[in-house]
């Protein structure tokens, strides 16, 4: 999966004490503009977009929210993993005066590249996955998320 | 005649647009419809082009006024009733087609 380039162990967090959106847009912001990924104007931009147009997604056994924001505020890009020890609030992109009781989180910081297509059609392939979510939901460490990650098999 | 002027749109322009209109552009070809253009694009911009759109779908909830029809196909990101809303989007397609004159 093209994915795997932009999953970086780094960038995983595992049963981590979150408590709102906010502490997660905070905790990748400070890795990620400490390393140069991330421009300082990342954080704002990605508190704004997540308040106006949300992405939490209801799907039928947990739910996932998929925050991102325009291109211009990254510099080199990623997807981050974060499991969340207790579900955190997000609403819902649908509706966005729902609120939904997040089970994982993939932030995209991506830009807007050739790849970027087959790297979001497999972001839905994997939240789409309950064998996939559910190994993610239940692994031991970022090793354990990455092998597997790296188990699944292209769509193609 | 001119083309069928399509607008899909997300809160970025640039992630689940992009997945959406690539499954929208299948619908317009399988409903045989040549002449089309697909605009991705951010739902901040989405009120500025609106009159010129002849269909607009989004993953977000558009709260803007319009005059064209505006269809949220949120399923196309979550695979849950994908079909049905598939069917919605031909349906919604063919009906927006007879309006403007068959252009086919």
């Amino acid at each position: 999966m093209k994915i795997l380039e932009l999953i970086n162990p780094n960038y995983i967090w595992n049963n981590i004490d979150v408590k709102s959106e906010s502490d997660i847009f905070e905790l990748v912001f400070k890795k990620g503009f400490e390393e140069g990924k991330l421009k300082e104007t990342y954080l704002d931009s990605i508190k704004k977009r997540e308040k106006e147009y949300p992405t939490g997604l209801y799907l039928d056994s947990y739910s996932i929210a998929i925050p991102h924001t325009d291109a211009e505020h990254t510099s080199e890009e990623f997807v981050a993993i974060i499991k969340p020890n207790s579900q955190v609030g997000f609403m819902n992109m649908e509706d966005p005066d729902e609120a939904l009781k997040v089970d994982l989180i993939f932030l995209l910081a991506l830009k807007d590249s050739d790849n970027q297509l087959a790297v979001l059609q497999e972001i839905m392939q994997i939240i789409q996955d309950e064998t996939v979510v559910n190994n993610i939901l239940n692994s031991k460490d970022n090793e354990d998320i990455m092998r597997t990650l790296k188990e699944i098999k292209d769509n193609e | 005649m001119s083309n069928l002027n399509i607008y899909v749109a997300c809160g970025s322009g640039i992630a689940t647009s992009t997945v959406a209109a690539n499954k929208i552009e299948d619908i317009v070809k399988e409903i045989g419809i040549s002449r089309y253009k697909i605009n991705k694009i951010s739902m901040t911009e989405l009120p500025s082009v609106i009159s010129s759109a002849d269909v607009v779908f989004t993953t977000n909830r558009y709260k803007g006024e319009h005059e064209v029809p505006v269809m949220s196909v949120v399923p196309f990101i979550t695979g849950i009733r994908e079909e049905a809303t598939k069917e919605k989007v031909r349906e919604l397609l063919e009906e927006v087609m007879k309006n403007k004159g068959d252009n086919k």
